[in-house]
């Protein structure tokens, strides 16, 4: 027996203030990103790319990792609010990996020579992008709430292996992609401060942007799922 | 001239774009 209780806290009263701060932060983001941040000494502006391209990449393994927790909560609990927050994380991170796929493309182009090249970044990361878009289609295979909300989760707990695939790939593998510059094993950032910051503060807005998704996009969940109910 | 402009126009505008025309559509669903 499932059930649709959930705390509207998350979903409903703080949606308004997260629209609002996802807005002003991403005019600071963005303002930081292509003014305020000095030009990289080798790839001159075009690595202001950076500032769009590495948070969206961190909130696809965000919104994936959520996925996953969220299936455990599922398998767990059996409450709809964890389904409807893995298929919202789901969906968002699937947008997210998308975009990263779309903008390490158009940073490639000037740094690299070309638009794709099979190395293990990119090819690790389409095919994170291609598991979770599955995800997404199996989602729609069955019209049975709880065997779908079963069978995602289980793909769910499964599919969160690409996040550290992805992010190491470059360290296990000879590689193209530039290694870690942050998240990296023992060392500081090998960042320029002013820099630092600004990918900080991108990382921070997209943070903001993807909390206001998720909880737009759960309430849709949870009100289809009341309206099956009814 | 920045070197590389188009390409960092187009990377910015493209994210803000998909994020706008997510938004939208989620508005859209919400609706019904």
């Amino acid at each position: 027996m499932t059930t649709t209780t959930f705390s509207p806290i998350f979903t409903v009263r703080l949606r308004p203030w997260l629209g609002i701060a996802s807005l002003a932060a991403a005019i600071v983001a963005t303002y930081m990103a292509l003014i305020w941040a000095p030009p990289d000494v080798t790839q001159g502006d075009v690595q202001r790319i950076m500032y769009v391209h590495v948070p969206t990449a961190w909130l696809a393994y965000l919104a994936f990792v959520v996925v996953f927790l969220a299936s455990i909560g599922w398998l767990w609990s059996k409450k709809v609010w964890f389904d409807a927050v893995a298929v919202a994380s789901a969906e968002i991170g699937v947008l997210f990996t998308g975009m990263t796929l779309v903008l390490g493309s158009i940073w490639a182009k000037p740094t690299w020579g070309v638009w794709w090249t099979w190395e293990p970044r990119l090819v690790t990361t389409a095919v994170m992008f291609c598991m979770y878009v599955g995800y997404l289609l199996l989602r729609s295979l069955s019209s049975d709430f709880e065997r779908r909300a079963t069978r995602a989760a289980v793909i769910g707990v499964v599919a969160v292996v690409n996040v550290p695939i992805v992010h190491l790939s470059v360290t296990w593998m000879n590689s193209l992609h530039q290694l870690p510059t942050v998240l990296r094993a023992g060392g500081e950032p090998t960042l320029d401060g002013r820099m630092l910051a600004t990918l900080l503060v991108g990382v921070f807005a997209f943070t903001v942007i993807y909390a206001y998704l998720l909880a737009a996009r759960v309430e849709i969940e949870l009100d289809r799922r009341r309206r099956q109910e009814a | 001239m920045i070197e590389g402009l188009e390409f960092i126009v187009s990377a910015f505008a493209l994210t803000w774009i998909a994020l706008a025309v997510y938004v939208v559509s989620l508005r859209v669903r919400a609706r019904g």
